[in-house]
């Protein structure tokens, strides 16, 4: 959290990403993503959208406002590590056992779902991930019991936890894909 | 089921060729790759031995296929099993006209494309080596056989038959001009021009799906009891009568 000073009013606004929820996560990368807003426009809105009145955001000098977008992004995100189970509804979801995997199905159904929109994977990315062991293996792979999880994860979950599994990710996706395209 | 990945083209059957050429590039990278895997091992990429796979084992194995970016070799082979590749310049109008026809999708028709060129053969009594004829044998089962044979016996037809079309082309090109030349058309609509060169554009179009039936029938005077005879005549042969006849105007 960090604390916005405006015309001798203090706004506490979260700022980390183990202050937002999946679902919010998802939204402030997609406004990120817009190109069809300039640096400033986007960073308007983010703010707005994590609690900041309009009229304050409106009001801001361009150069203080900068500064508080520098602090927004000071998170140090490379020492959170990955996050073995998460409980949602009293249920317990597992991602790995000794050490985190991906098997091919897996890879392919994160794939599809970041095809299908890039803005707005991480809960359904999370929900193939995270299983239940007490049910047959191929549930935890049918699309509604994915869907429904991934609504539950984009309320519940804190974005930290998709950090490292994004990381991983767009790791392996780049590594792979310029390995088999090399000449 | 990762140690029976093929080494090489080499290892690769005509079949499994066939279904890697097939393949939807527009699907996600590691369903494609899945689905070259299970072709290449006659398998599905449904199947649980690919689905549960570790990503990295997949993407290992994919690494050692990268002999799959290349083409497989054009090395003539000119005889295997007993069958023999006929001198395509041997070949008889009837042959050349299924060769044109399969060729407009050479990866789809390669079995059949195969089964035309390669013949059995014989020694006659006077120890000349004769061809088994195309019509003597059922193609479509002779392609089927194929089918589990090595993509590298078959691949070098493709650039032997069009090198050979090129040749063609250019050696009898009065033969392949049209008389409208399409560059020359300035219109968009046929409707925009004058009702005879109207007339002639829709005749250049319906002969140029019918050309090889145009020929024949003009060769055969328009008796089809003519055509088993026509087609049965040397391919090179027919060229350079219908060469004969336009130079002649015959």
């Amino acid at each position: 959290m960090i604390n916005i000073n405006f015309k001798d009013q203090v706004f506490p606004t979260r700022n980390t990403v183990e202050e937002f929820t999946i679902g919010e996560f998802e939204t402030i990368s997609g406004i990120m993503n817009d190109k069809d807003k300039n640096t400033i426009e986007k960073w308007s809105e983010i703010f707005v959208f994590v609690g900041l009145p309009q009229e304050v955001v409106d009001e801001f000098d361009t150069f203080a406002f900068i500064e508080v977008i520098k602090e927004f992004n000071m998170t140090d995100i490379s020492k959170i590590g990955f996050q073995k189970e998460i409980v949602l509804n009293g249920i317990t979801y597992k991602a790995f056992d000794e050490e985190f995997k991906l098997t091919v199905k897996e890879m392919r159904l994160i794939e599809d779902y970041i095809k299908k929109n890039e803005n707005r994977y991480l809960g359904d990315m999370l929900a193939v991930i995270y299983k239940r062991d007490d049910i047959e293996k191929s549930m935890n792979f049918d699309k509604a019991h994915i869907h429904f999880k991934a609504e539950l994860i984009r309320k519940e979950v804190k974005a930290d936890v998709a950090i490292p599994y994004l990381k991983f990710l767009s790791k392996k996706l780049v590594k792979d894909f310029e390995m088999l395209n090399a000449e | 089921m990762l140690s029976n990945l093929p080494k090489t083209w080499d290892d690769v059957y005509l079949d499994q060729f066939m279904a890697l050429k097939k393949l939807d590039n527009d699907v996600s990278f590691y369903l494609r790759q899945s689905q070259v895997l299970a072709i290449l091992t006659d398998t599905l990429p449904e199947d649980e031995c690919w689905e549960d796979m570790d990503v990295e084992e997949l993407t290992s194995a994919i690494k050692g296929l990268g002999w799959l970016k290349f083409e497989p070799s054009s090395q003539p082979v000119n005889s295997f099993n007993g069958y023999t590749a006929i001198d395509i310049e041997k070949l008889t109008f009837g042959e050349w006209i299924d060769l044109e026809h399969y060729f407009q999708d050479y990866f789809e028709n390669l079995p059949i494309i195969a089964a035309i060129i390669y013949r059995l053969t014989k020694q006659d009594e006077w120890g000349n080596i004769v061809y088994q004829k195309n019509n003597s044998y059922n193609l479509q089962k002779r392609a089927d056989s194929f089918l589990e044979l090595p993509i590298t016996y078959f691949f070098w037809l493709i650039r032997y038959y069009l090198d050979f079309k090129e040749r063609i082309m250019s050696t009898y090109e009065t033969l392949f001009e049209p008389v409208i030349n399409e560059e020359d058309l300035d219109e968009e609509n046929i409707e925009d021009y004058d009702p005879d060169m109207q007339k002639q554009i829709e005749y250049e179009e319906t002969a140029k799906k019918w050309s090889w039936e145009n020929i024949l029938y003009k060769l055969a005077n328009g008796d089809v009891t003519k055509y088993d005879q026509i087609t049965d005549m040397p391919f090179i042969f027919i060229m350079n009568q219908l060469s004969f006849q336009k130079e002649m105007q015959l």
